[in-house]
């Protein structure tokens, strides 16, 4: 077995996924390959420290905050229908509707329904600057190469959309 | 109708307080900040919320919500900027303003993982950020969650080869990454 | 060191460093652009505030807009490459298996554009040409620095190879003095052997490839005030030197917006026109409002160096993005007309 097949194979072998001719071979390769059993126990560290990663605590309240959007979602649905309206579906009106209702007294009857905006995304804004910058003479080649090493692969060259809501 | 809505919204409470804990930690893991994290879950929860007449009683509520939380992601990280700040390639300016490399943890010296992991916590969530969404969406599910192969691809809605070749990948950024902090 | 070293190439050459000015540098760096064939590693560091980040590339092009960039750091843009075989330009973006393949837009400046440009530089900029000799990967250099006759943009200073001209070093100052970004070749070989394969695409298997549609884009004034019926009269200047340089048509959320460059030259800034329902950006409630007319705009950094104004006026949202100082930015839009 080469190297690079058996390290390939590493991170199942660790999870017990090879069936007992795979392991068979990773194993009787890896006792004679000092890289590769090195390769094994880097993994296996790496494995047991994400494990052991300790778990985050959420700011106080946070919870009974988010219970309640979803309790002021479903009362919201429920007066929704029985007024007959028929609301845009999909999660950006709901949403928009929770924070309209974060921000009202329980028990308010009146709740004005959020006019549908397009959000800009500034990083796209950067992108398309830079993609125009870097066309012209003069340009400052170096940060534009940082700028497009900065933007998400999706947002390169990006069709000249603006990546919108 | 009313109640069953009312009854349907208890059932549905009850279940996330308690999933919360496992429900949070991956959340965080995948955004690797608070603000973050607090969107996705209440998008996810809202969500969730909305198709809860599909959820099946008796199977595993966190699963269910992670699969959701999944879509909610990736769109997200598809509409939001995502902007790396700091590279953890790039060392960390000096007083003079001068490049220095980061301080490099001994694990010779503090041999538990969970030391390490604590010590480490901030750099470690650095490099998962850096991940591919995908990837580190895998990686959180099996490493940190601890979810077997088939209820990873169950979540990450991608076949079981893809978990395995994507949480590899994951393993070995990460490995690279964290060499400067690690000594293996 | 109080001792000046003369190194014998001074001796022998003492009016080679005299002889050339500022804007004939300019001239040179601008007739070089595009044109000399070289490969070399760019590094390239940026620092904001508290934060640095490196980007390195490595870079073979022989002119006519033929090129290849490989990104070696940072790790997330790590094998991304870029290709320009003179015609068509592709990105090869390893991440999501996917190549973007657009036209070639950049090319060489015509010899008759280059006075205009360096005309307009010299309008805004200081040219001092430095006096010492000195050397950038061990090639002998000018240095000429691009100092704003105003602070409120960024200075430049750049060390430009005697023999081909080209920029091998460049320090680029922001408008609070500090320094900003330093990019550097490294490595270099001027007319390295050409290897034609490097300049054509060879597609890794599964990867899609997917193509970005011609640009609706115009750089004469008149031109760009036709791209667009609902755009409105495009404003031939911003003022502060920042004259119109170029126009483009970019889809928001299918609805066509209008993007508008404006340049003094050396800095730049756009000016995006969009529909009256976008929201403006506000970093997640740390951007700054600023009032623009009776509108309030917002004035947020979530790229640094770049900073971006938006505000609401008839017919449209506006935004600028540019690296100048916000109090100029500010300016400018308060006193734009469109």
């Amino acid at each position: 077995m080469k190297c690079e097949r058996c390290n390939l194979r590493l991170t199942a072998y660790l999870d017990g996924k090879l069936n007992a001719r795979e392991t068979r071979e990773l194993s009787e390769h890896m006792a004679n390959c000092r890289r590769c059993s090195e390769d094994l126990r880097e993994f296996e560290q790496i494995r047991a420290i994400l494990k052991g990663l300790p778990a985050p605590a959420p700011r106080p309240g946070f919870w009974d905050d988010s219970i309640r959007a979803v309790r002021m979602l479903a009362v919201q649905k429920r007066r929704m229908r029985r007024l007959d309206f028929r609301y845009a579906s999909g999660l950006a009106a709901a949403i928009g509707i929770v924070a309209v209702l974060l921000s009202f007294p329980h028990g308010t009857d009146r709740v004005p329904l959020p006019l549908p905006e397009t959000a800009i995304n500034p990083a796209s804004l950067v992108s398309l600057y830079a993609r125009e910058r870097g066309r012209s003479p003069l340009a400052d080649v170096g940060k534009l190469r940082f700028a497009s090493s900065q933007a998400e692969a999706a947002d390169i060259e990006d069709n000249g959309r603006l990546d919108v809501q | 109708m009313t109640a069953r809505r009312d009854n349907e919204i208890e059932r549905f409470e009850a279940l996330v307080r308690e999933h919360q804990s496992a429900i949070y930690r991956v959340a965080y893991r995948l955004c690797g900040n608070q603000d973050e994290t607090e969107d996705l879950i209440q998008e996810t929860l809202i969500e969730s919320f909305e198709s809860f007449s599909r959820f099946r009683p008796g199977t595993h509520f966190d699963r269910w919500v992670f699969r959701i939380m999944r879509n909610t992601f990736i769109d997200g990280v598809r509409r939001r900027p995502k902007v790396r700040i700091e590279s953890l390639d790039a060392g960390v300016p000096g007083a003079g303003g001068e490049l220095q490399p980061r301080e490099i943890v001994d694990l010779g010296s503090s041999p538990d993982a969970t030391m390490m992991a604590q010590t480490l916590d901030e750099p470690i969530q650095r490099a998962l950020d850096a991940l591919p969404e995908e990837f580190r969406l895998v990686v959180v599910l099996a490493d940190i969650e601890g979810l077997t192969y088939e209820e990873v691809s169950e979540a990450a809605r991608c076949p079981i080869g893809t978990v395995r070749s994507r949480l590899h990948r994951g393993r070995a950024i990460l490995k690279e990454k964290l060499k400067s902090y690690v000594r293996f | 060191m109080c001792m000046a070293v003369i190194s014998p190439t001074a001796l022998a050459q003492p009016s080679t460093t005299n002889a050339v000015t500022g804007t004939e540098l300019l001239r040179r760096v601008l007739a070089a652009e595009e044109r000399v064939s070289f490969r070399a590693r760019q590094t390239v560091v940026i620092s904001s505030g508290k934060r640095a980040d490196a980007t390195i590339t490595d870079e073979v092009n022989y002119g006519s807009a033929r090129s290849r960039v490989t990104y070696v750091l940072p790790a997330s843009a790590a094998g991304r490459t870029v290709i320009r075989d003179g015609k068509t330009r592709w990105t090869i973006e390893p991440a999501i298996r996917t190549i973007i393949q657009s036209e070639v837009v950049q090319r060489p400046v015509p010899q008759n554009k280059i006075g205009a440009i360096v005309n307009q530089v010299a309008r805004t900029y200081r040219l001092v040409m430095g006096k010492e000799m000195s050397q950038v990967a061990s090639r002998p250099v000018y240095v000429l620095e691009l100092t704003p006759a105003q602070p409120d943009r960024p200075r430049r200073v750049w060390w430009i190879d005697k023999q081909t001209s080209l920029v091998l070093k460049r320090e680029l100052y922001n408008v609070a003095g500090k320094l900003e970004e330093v990019s550097i070749f490294s490595n270099i070989v001027i007319n390295p052997m050409q290897d034609a394969g490097l300049t054509v695409l060879k597609a890794p298997k599964g990867y899609r490839i997917v193509t970005r549609p011609l640009d609706n884009a115009a750089t004469d004034l008149e031109a760009a005030r036709r791209l667009l019926p609902t755009s409105g009269n495009i404003p031939a200047s911003l003022g502060s030197g920042f004259d119109f340089q170029s126009a483009r048509v970019v889809d928001a959320s299918g609805t066509k917006s209008i993007q508008v460059q404006y340049s003094d030259g050396l800095a730049s800034l756009s000016l995006f026109k969009m529909p009256a329902n976008s929201k403006l950006p506000n970093d997640n409630g740390h951007g700054r409002e600023i009032l623009i007319g009776s509108a309030k705009g917002m004035l947020i950094q979530t790229v640094a160096p770049y900073r971006i104004l938006s505000w609401k006026a008839a017919g449209g949202t506006l935004n600028l993005v540019s690296d100048i100082a916000e109090e100029t930015m500010t300016r400018l839009a308060r006193a734009l007309r469109f």
